[in-house]
């Protein structure tokens, strides 16, 4: 009998897209196509040499495609990573993610992924409401959005969805008419992000020249709540601070991140956590592609301490409605938390479900969580 | 070597600001070849950091100088003083070192408001007064007028006034030839006993506090045995010698001379400004008239912003002491500070100096409370006791009544604000005394003032209402009894006191109100609300409300980067460690600085 192995989960970076939407601050780079063969042709070099550090430690369960746009990948450029990746490592999926854009997907592109084997379409659809839709700079609108979702129902997929919550203009009505249109359409998951205005962002300018007025805190907050509200009216679950999903449809390999489970990011500027070690690749192609030539393109390598680690938990865990398991806790670290935190929990204990088995933040001070966090770390 | 003081001028230069004094000093040693102009540091005499940057003169730095007039040599000691009204004390003793001073007066600008004061000070002592005119090089320049202005405003003849650029280096060497033919020279004795007149100290590391002396009569040298008349203290002198303008030692200081004094003093408060050097043999001479000691005016509780380094302060106090025999400081804790000091300062300027000394030259971060002046409370027991710290104040209960210091203040303005100045001074609390026409265009508003209202925002309202025209002095008069209260902020139900005031009832609603708003913005939402108020004893006078947070999450965490938020978090938790914990409310340092101008 073979021996078990950790499971891993892998994350492929596909960093083009067509255009950069105003809010967008992510590593994603706007080009004409030229890129993406060197790009693939790289990032497969790179799947090759990580399997031979990392393929016989774990075995795979979990595959995520994020962006960028990965849909923006041709069929090929998507067969050949695919089963670059299934030919090195020790797979035993229970889910292959993968990001999509609305305006990138058609009946045969699906029928394609689906046969590569995903399973789970994560589309970034962000609002119902084309006005909106037209602010932010998506190439989509709400039909294109509808259409697209109910495709990818039909093909069996599990359908998540991004919703963006705090837009200028935004209304409630905006917001209860997207989570009742996504229900209606057959989506279980849907990940509702606050928006939060960066740097060096179109978005940034816009509201620094006066075009567009971004929401107070307040505001945002009212509107955040709502969106709870409407979510938890849908029977859909909160599990995690900005994660909703019904019939128990949670994306297993987010939730790695927050459960500190390995994961090994591959692509420009991806981000890994392997053996207590934290890095992320390049994150400009030069560097990237230097870098995989001279094979090793790791930066920012951090070994964590107990303490870090400790630290990370708590942060990553407190993120989750079931919060902080205390047996876990205490198998991990070799501590009592509740002795080891009696004053930061006697401090925040009004934010706190404490319970014999678990210390969460409660639902409702969720969005308070780092005013909270503070206190532990 | 036969001594003559015949060939010694001693003076000063007196100026508004921005009229050019540093400049003019710069030029004189140009001109004396005592420090090329080049190697000067921009403006040499204004020695620290924080006087360059002011553009004011804090330390008085003299030099002394060589320069030939017809066949002649002769030793010029130029003394530079300060301009502020702290320092008024200091000035009047760089005055008494000098027979004469230079008036400068800018060419274009005419008379100023704070050239009167000192010009004024240097007439008191007696001083011969060469005015000057100043940037003539500027196309506005009109010599012919301002010349007129100084006859008409101050009374002096101003006709041979030489014109000059000291920027540029013009018209120096008329300047020299006035101060050589029209300033006397000193007049003391060789033959009498030794009488030197302190008028500044510093504190150098190897020789002990230096002492900058005037010597009026007799002669010092190194092994003399001598004694401070104020403190009766006797040292035996180890060096003496000039600044040129580095100290330049030499066998004797004689009448006349200006320079140093060693004499392994360890404190500077053993040499004090203003305070007579004689032997310590000497039973019969007396004492130069004029000393007074330097009392700290206003107080204020001076505290590390990172409570961990309450000692380090107690170092950068100690050693900035050494240098400034006037600042004051005592242990004191506070429950929303943690431990820190009060100190006492001459007034406000010296206060920001001494505090911005504190952070640059020891690089501390420092939170300070508003500043208060030191009532006198009589008790119902009938005990009088003085309070600088209202946290100090007995209860309401055992207070018969109090007392506030005040002050004799001096306006000088042009005839066109002496509304809007009267206004202000009644709107201070301040009691009408006089009105004196000095000429046509200039009048002196006097007025009794609470020193607690002058040390606000007074001197810079004043500025503001008379376009910097009025100059203002005062003088300590008395303590007077006052209807004062102590104000207090509390923060969640809980008195902060490091927030609380003493002021006059009349006032106190305006206050409480003003820093309970400015609480408000400056307290960050936190997980609860936060009601702010002001009281007076238990009565609340003002309310204002820092609404719970809503909102404290960086939700998105895009492929498992999770550095960005693990910086985030480590920030928000240094961020929280520099707050200061009043109850259960995080109070950011910067709110104890932001109701100081309030």
């Amino acid at each position: 009998m073979t021996q078990i192995k950790p499971s891993l989960g892998i994350y492929i970076h596909i960093p083009f897209c067509k255009s950069r939407c105003i809010y967008c601050d992510f590593v994603s780079s706007v080009d004409d196509c030229s890129q993406r063969d060197k790009y693939v042709e790289y990032l497969c070099r790179q799947i090759r040499s990580a399997s031979e550090d990392f393929s016989d430690k774990y075995t795979v369960d979990t595959i995520y495609f994020g962006g960028g746009t990965p849909t923006l990948l041709d069929d090929k450029q998507f067969d050949l990573i695919s089963k670059e990746i299934f030919k090195r490592f020790h797979c035993a999926l229970k889910e292959f993610s993968v990001e999509a854009n609305p305006c990138t997907i058609d009946r045969e592109k699906l029928i394609t992924l689906k046969n590569i084997g995903v399973t789970r379409l994560s589309i970034g659809v962000q609002s119902f409401n084309d006005e909106l839709l037209k602010m932010l700079g998506r190439r989509h609108d709400a039909r294109r959005a509808e259409d697209a979702i109910r495709l990818a129902v039909e093909l069996g997929f599990d359908v998540s969805v991004d919703a963006m919550i705090g837009l200028p203009n935004q209304t409630k009505f905006d917001v209860k008419d997207f989570i009742d249109r996504a229900d209606t359409l057959g989506v279980e998951h849907i990940s509702v992000y606050m928006l939060s205005v960066e740097e060096g962002t179109g978005l940034k300018s816009l509201i620094e020249q006066g075009k567009l007025i971004a929401k107070n805190d307040d505001q945002l907050a009212d509107l955040y709540e709502y969106a709870c509200l409407c979510l938890k009216e849908r029977n859909f679950q909160r599990y995690e601070i900005s994660n909703f999903c019904k019939n128990q449809k949670v994306s297993h390999h987010n939730l790695r991140y927050w459960q500190r489970l390995d994961y090994l990011g591959l692509g420009m500027g991806a981000h890994s956590l392997t053996n207590g070690e934290r890095w992320n690749n390049s994150d400009n192609f030069k560097d990237y592609y230097d870098g995989v030539d001279k094979g090793d393109c790791r930066r920012n390598i951090q070994k964590l301490s107990k303490e870090d680690i400790e630290s990370e938990y708590i942060m990553l865990a407190f993120r989750l409605q079931k919060g902080i398991d205390l047996s876990e806790f205490n198998k991990k670290f070799g501590e009592n938390f509740l002795m080891k935190y009696s004053k930061a929990i006697k401090k925040n204990l009004e934010f706190l479900e404490v319970t014999s088995t678990s210390v969460a933040i409660k639902d409702k001070y969720l969005q308070l969580m780092n005013s909270i966090i503070v206190d532990f770390i | 070597m036969p001594k003559d003081q015949s060939n010694i001028r001693n003076f000063c230069i007196v100026a508004h600001i921005d009229h050019g004094k540093s400049t003019l000093a710069d030029c004189i040693m140009d001109v004396t070849q005592t420090v090329a102009k080049r190697d000067a540091k921009e403006q040499l005499l204004d020695s620290m950091d924080i006087e360059r940057e002011r553009g004011i003169t804090i330390k008085l730095t003299p030099v002394t100088m060589k320069y030939k007039y017809n066949g002649e040599e002769y030793t010029f000691n130029l003394i530079d003083t300060p301009g502020h009204v702290d320092f008024t004390y200091e000035v009047s003793r760089s005055l008494k070192a000098c027979e004469g001073a230079i008036l400068i007066v800018d060419a274009s600008q005419g008379i100023e408001a704070q050239t009167l004061t000192n010009v004024y000070l240097a007439l008191d002592n007696d001083l011969e007064i060469i005015p000057v005119i100043n940037k003539i090089d500027l196309p506005s320049a009109r010599p012919d007028e301002v010349k007129a202005e100084i006859e008409d405003v101050i009374g002096l003849d101003a006709q041979n006034a030489p014109l000059i650029s000291a920027k540029e280096c013009i018209g120096i060497d008329e300047v020299l030839k006035q101060v050589i033919e029209l300033l006397p020279p000193p007049s003391g004795s060789y033959d009498a006993p030794f009488k030197a007149l302190i008028f500044d100290s510093y504190y150098d590391s190897y020789k002990g506090a230096i002492s900058f002396i005037r010597v009026f009569d007799g002669e010092v040298k190194a092994g003399d045995r001598i004694k401070m008349c104020v403190t009766g203290k006797e040292f035996e002198v180890t060096e003496v010698g000039v600044f040129v303008p580095k100290m330049q030692a030499r066998d004797t200081l004689s009448a006349g001379d200006v320079g140093y004094l060693c004499a392994s003093i360890k404190n500077v408060s053993d040499t004090k400004v203003g305070d007579t050097i004689l032997m310590a043999s000497d039973k019969i001479s007396k004492p130069l008239d004029g000393y007074k000691e330097a009392s700290p005016m206003v107080f204020s509780g001076v505290y590390p912003a990172d409570g961990s380094k309450y000692n380090d302060l107690k170092d950068a106090l100690e050693k900035l002491k050494l240098n400034d025999a006037s600042l004051m400081y005592e242990p004191e804790v506070s429950t929303a500070l943690g431990f820190g000091f009060r100190c006492g300062f001459l007034g406000l300027l010296h206060m920001e100096i001494i505090q911005e000394r504190l952070e640059r030259e020891f690089d501390l971060d420092l939170v300070t409370t508003a500043p208060s002046v030191s009532y006198k409370v009589i008790k119902t027991n009938g005990e009088e006791i003085i309070v600088s710290n209202p946290s100090n104040l007995p209860p309401a209960g055992d207070i018969d009544h109090m007392e506030e210091p005040v002050v004799n203040a001096f306006i000088y303005t042009p005839p066109e604000y002496v509304g809007s100045i009267m206004e202000l001074c009644q709107d201070k609390r301040g009691e009408f005394i006089n009105l004196t026409y000095l000429d046509t265009t200039r009048v002196r508003i006097d007025y009794v003032m609470p020193l607690n209202e002058i040390i606000y925002d007074f001197f810079d309202t004043l500025k503001s209402r008379t376009r910097g025209y009025a100059s203002l002095d005062y003088e300590i008069a008395d303590y007077k009894r006052s209807d004062l209260v102590k104000l207090d902020m509390l923060l969640n139900g809980e008195v902060c006191d490091a927030l609380s005031l003493i002021v006059h009832k009349d006032k106190a609603y305006a206050r409480g109100r003003g820093i309970a708003e400015k609480l408000k913005d400056v307290i960050p939402r936190q997980l609860f609300e936060i009601p702010i108020q002001a009281a007076i004893g238990g009565k609340v006078i003002a309310r204002e409300t820092v609404k719970a947070m809503r909102k404290d999450v960086l939700a998105k965490c895009y492929g498992g980067d999770i550095t960005r938020k693990k910086k985030l978090l480590e920030k928000q938790k240094e961020g929280k460690k520099r707050m200061r914990q009043v109850g259960s409310v995080e109070v950011p340092s910067e709110a104890f600085m932001s109701i100081l101008k309030i």
